[in-house]
């Protein structure tokens, strides 16, 4: 099932898609939160909020208006910044030099790629998603990955190459 | 330190797929690492005595004081920062309470023989001083176990921690009742 296909079913009370919702997008969301928050209690709690907001307003969902991840990206945004709301950063001293830090619409864009990197990789199975996530965040080669799994170097690059053609395929409809 | 596309996917492929595979290696590279989904524990053994020992009365007796330690004061105390998903069940409001609903996170087993809930509840409707609400675990939709108990602000919402069993497979759902002195305790949220 779609996501949206999801959205609607959690809207008529299934509680077997509301469950399948949170497996999809649990850590989706709980990348996202962490991001913003930077600290994985509060994420957590924030991550709560969203699932709660999308088990009773999943009737809101229109289908014909976009797909079931914006939607519920949107939800959790909201529900991340009622939390940092609650205790926001302390404010910091302006620098003398121009910040190098992303301003707010490159912050945005890459909160909903990242988002979206995060929910494809739920799509992969483990074999593949553990060799990317090492590939691209572990600063493994595929010669030390392999040693680490003790795979041979072969089965590394052929199941990370499959694992990116299948990330692929799931982040298509996304980064149209 | 980036990972090399060719290094990665080798030269096979036409120039289509090739170029497909590479968008995604740039998005991976502008994307922030996944969170890890097994946070260091903390807590844990401190908890166990309290949870244990709140089960073992079944919902009487020593409940009010027991389930308010949990529910309020244990539950805080108990870090998420290690909490690990293991499920989630959703809750919609019954009999007079069919605008609240609720959400518990339920935990992995912690190898205590507990599983830490986080249960946010929303629309719970108002009830009088001096009362409060209930988790329990059910059979046959009777109450059997109690996992906490908590209050609400005026809004009807709360986030809540409370512990609940680790095997699960005795018990066929949950409810949220309302409980206040003197009168019969009625449930206000199911599974």
């Amino acid at each position: 099932m779609s996501d949206g296909e999801l959205l609607v079913a959690t809207a008529d009370g299934s509680r077997e898609a509301f469950e399948e919702l949170h497996a999809r997008y649990h850590r989706a969301l709980l990348g996202l939160a962490i991001n913003r928050l930077r600290d994985r209690g509060r994420a957590e709690d924030a991550v709560q909020d969203a699932f709660t907001s999308i088990w009773r307003s999943a009737a809101t969902y229109r289908p014909e208006l976009g797909a079931g991840a914006s939607w519920v990206y949107a939800i959790a945004r909201n529900a991340i910044i009622s939390r940092w709301r609650k205790h926001p950063e302390q404010a910091v001293e302006p620098a003398d030099e121009p910040s190098q830090d992303p301003g707010p619409a490159e912050r945005a864009e890459q909160s909903w790629r990242s988002f979206c990197v995060h929910r494809a990789l739920e799509t992969l199975p483990d074999h593949q998603r553990q060799l990317v996530e090492l590939a691209y965040w572990g600063e493994l080669s595929q010669s030390e990955i392999a040693e680490r799994l003790q795979l041979p170097l072969g089965t590394v690059k052929t199941r990370t190459r499959a694992g990116l053609k299948r990330l692929a395929d799931a982040l298509r409809e996304d980064m149209q | 330190m980036n990972p090399d596309f060719d290094d990665l996917v080798g030269e096979e492929g036409s120039r289509e797929e090739r170029d497909e595979l590479r968008r995604v290696h740039e998005l991976l590279i502008a994307s922030i690492p996944p969170p890890s989904l097994n946070p260091p524990r903390r807590g844990a053994s401190h908890i166990r005595f309290s949870i244990r020992r709140s089960w073992a009365i079944g919902g009487v007796g020593l409940a009010v004081a027991a389930s308010v330690a949990i529910g309020l004061v244990i539950g805080s105390t108990f870090a998420r920062g290690g909490f690990q998903t293991g499920f989630i069940r959703p809750m919609h409001g019954v009999g007079s309470a069919t605008a609240a609903s609720a959400v518990i996170k339920v935990g992995k087993e912690d190898g205590n023989g507990n599983r830490s809930l986080l249960m946010s509840v929303r629309a719970l409707p108002t009830i009088s001083k001096g009362a409060w609400y209930r988790l329990y675990l059910t059979k046959k939709g009777k109450p059997v176990v109690l996992c906490g108990s908590f209050e609400t602000g005026q809004s009807g919402n709360a986030q809540v921690s409370m512990n609940a069993p680790a095997d699960l497979g005795e018990y066929d759902g949950w409810i949220v009742t309302a409980v206040a002195p003197g009168h019969t305790s009625r449930v206000l949220l199911s599974t």
